[in-house]
């Protein structure tokens, strides 16, 4: 027997592409993402000596980034409104008392947000084509620019998910998720400024603290495209290498702690969620 | 069909349920009444798996909602007292998204979904969006959704709430056909005339306890106490004298100098007794009538001084 597509999924795509919110979303995205772009741009050729390959990659890096800020906020939002909002319509009993596992309600949701967010970063396409032909970018760039994306929208998502299973309406959800994005990527670089500086009043050797500063940070989407934007222009794609106390330690590259963080924390934040939404819900 | 086992929930302090005890046969159709806070609503809750009891357990079929509740689930249909809308749906749309979370197959679902939008009167709305219907026309729309997976139980709560004459009429003679299917209906409502109607069964709750459950018939021919409505041709003060001093007078009501109402116990035998001395003592009735037991009296006098 065919097996049907996860219903929660397509109710959620079928909504949401269904009203004008998702168009303008759209519009706006491309808006904010094209005219930071643009004004980067414009900046970079009046600044530089003309060389196309710099300005290329710095409006590579600019859409990414700005993109990378847009999903910051807008994965979240999304998420946390989609079980709070089942809560508000009165629709989530009707869920829980069908044959639907709190598995197959989870991931709908988190799938449906992902699906909205990758639809945005397809209609970037055009963006980012044109600055491959300013040259600076290669295809291997663009995938782990992606990737990274991809993680950390998971795991905003996944964060999103979490308060909109906790909260009793979209607002309180929303409130509670941005609260936590904005509080991990803001406060995680605050931490790796403070804690070098209090670790050097009572030790000397601060390399111990960077490799693990540099684990640590790598979570962080904008600090992880950096640190990757320049280990690439290294030639470190696949592992970086770093000294404590004369040993020299072959580290996988940022990004790929980058990705396997996020999909840790992810993941602990969908069990979380599953476990929320249904004490009851057992399959024996 | 339905055993409640020694149901209890606790909510912190508060005792939403106490002990329920009480065996639903197949095919009944049982009214759930009591005052707002009586526990009708958490009962419904937890025969329908959304919430866990304190102690005790629900049967369903043999099937214990503490221990299998994804086999209950597939039992049990729910209409909740809301009609919860998604955006931009259409009455189809909704049936179908539904009919996916009950996982029936994609080959019988388009028949299926025409079979119930026919059955609730609303083939016609079919590409209707759900925003659009009418109060009538949602709860319709969402018994046939409780309706899709084809369960055994019915759970209802409060479904004629906000509905016009007319829409309660179409709903209860729906129930009406859904219970010579031989579904087994459990409907929580505070119109009781509507329960007299659809009912076999009834459940009284109050404050957490199961105040009364029989048939409606018997619970209606327990009571003992009924209102007699003498009226004469003229006034006649030996009457009031009369049903004041019969032994099975509770309280006498002289509403005119002709006519009275009297509240007593006592079965047939005793009425006839009461007419009997009235013809004995010359008092020129013109009307000698019962006024039949009605539900809302009924539980009015199962709860009286439960508060």
């Amino acid at each position: 027997m065919r097996r049907d597509i996860n219903p929660i999924l397509i109710r959620e795509l079928r909504g949401r592409m269904r009203t004008p919110r998702a168009f303008w979303l759209l519009v706006g995205f491309l808006t904010a993402v094209a005219g930071t772009a643009l004004l980067v741009y414009a900046a970079s050729y009046l600044s530089s000596d003309g060389q196309s390959s710099d300005i290329g990659n710095t409006v590579f890096f600019t859409l990414i980034v700005t993109a990378m800020a847009i999903l910051t906020i807008m994965a979240p939002v999304i998420a946390a409104g989609s079980i709070a909002g089942e809560r508000e319509r009165q629709t989530f009993d009707l869920l829980l008392t069908s044959q639907l596992s709190a598995g197959t309600i989870i991931f709908g949701k988190i799938l449906a947000t992902l699906a909205y967010c990758g639809l945005l970063l397809s209609a970037m396409t055009p963006l980012i084509a044109m600055t491959f032909l300013m040259g600076g970018v290669d295809l291997g760039e663009l995938f782990i620019m992606y990737a990274i994306i991809c993680a950390s929208v998971l795991l905003f998502t996944s964060c999103g998910i979490y308060w909109s299973t906790r909260a009793n309406t979209p607002l309180t959800a929303i409130g509670f998720a941005l609260a936590t994005v904005l509080g991990f990527v803001f406060g995680l670089p605050l931490l790796a400024v403070t804690i070098p500086i209090i670790w050097a009043q009572f030790l000397d050797d601060t390399a111990v603290l960077d490799a693990v500063a540099n684990i640590g940070l790598a979570a962080h989407p904008f600090i992880a495209m950096y640190l990757t934007d320049t280990a690439i222009r290294q030639q470190q794609i696949w592992t970086h290498v770093v000294n404590i106390k004369g040993f020299t330690i072959t580290l996988p590259a940022t990004w790929i702690i980058c990705i396997i963080e996020s999909w840790i924390i992810s993941i602990a934040f969908i069990v979380a969620a599953m476990r929320r939404i249904w004490p009851m819900r057992t399959r024996s | 069909m339905i055993v409640f086992d020694k149901l209890r929930k606790l909510y912190g302090d508060f005792c939403a349920l106490d002990g329920i005890d009480c065996t639903i046969p197949k095919g009944a159709t049982v009214g759930l009444i009591g005052p707002n806070g009586a526990g009708k609503t958490t009962s419904m809750r937890l025969l329908t798996t959304l919430i866990t009891p304190t102690s005790g357990d629900v049967w369903v079929d043999g099937i214990s909602v503490n221990a299998q509740p994804h086999l209950v689930r597939r039992l049990i249909g729910y209409m909740p007292d809301t009609f919860g809308v998604y955006e931009a749906m259409t009455a189809a749309e909704y049936l179908d998204f539904y009919a996916r979370c009950y996982d029936i197959p994609v080959a019988t679902r388009p028949a299926l979904i025409n079979d119930l939008l026919g059955l609730v009167d609303l083939a016609s709305k079919r590409d209707s969006l759900v925003m659009s219907l009418s109060r009538g026309m949602a709860q319709r729309l969402s018994l046939a959704r409780a309706l899709l997976h084809d369960p055994q139980v019915l759970v209802l709560d409060e479904p004629a709430s906000g509905l016009d004459p007319r829409a309660r009429i179409e709903l209860r003679a729906l129930l009406h056909e859904l219970h010579d299917q031989g579904k087994t209906i459990l409907i929580s409502s505070h119109i009781l005339s509507d329960l007299a109607d659809l009912c076999t069964h009834l459940i009284i709750l109050e404050q957490g306890k199961l105040v009364a459950y029989d048939t409606i018939t018997a619970l209606l021919s327990a009571q003992q106490s009924r209102r007699i409505v003498i009226q004469t041709l003229m006034p006649t003060p030996a009457l009031y004298a009369l049903v004041t001093h019969f032994n099975y007078t509770i309280s006498v009501d002289p509403q005119l100098p002709t006519r009275y109402i009297v509240q007593m116990n006592g079965d047939d035998a005793a009425q006839a007794e009461l007419l009997k001395a009235c013809i004995e003592h010359n008092i020129p009735v013109q009307q000698f009538a019962s006024e039949a037991n009605t539900l809302e009296r009924t539980f009015l006098q199962v709860t009286a001084g439960l508060n």
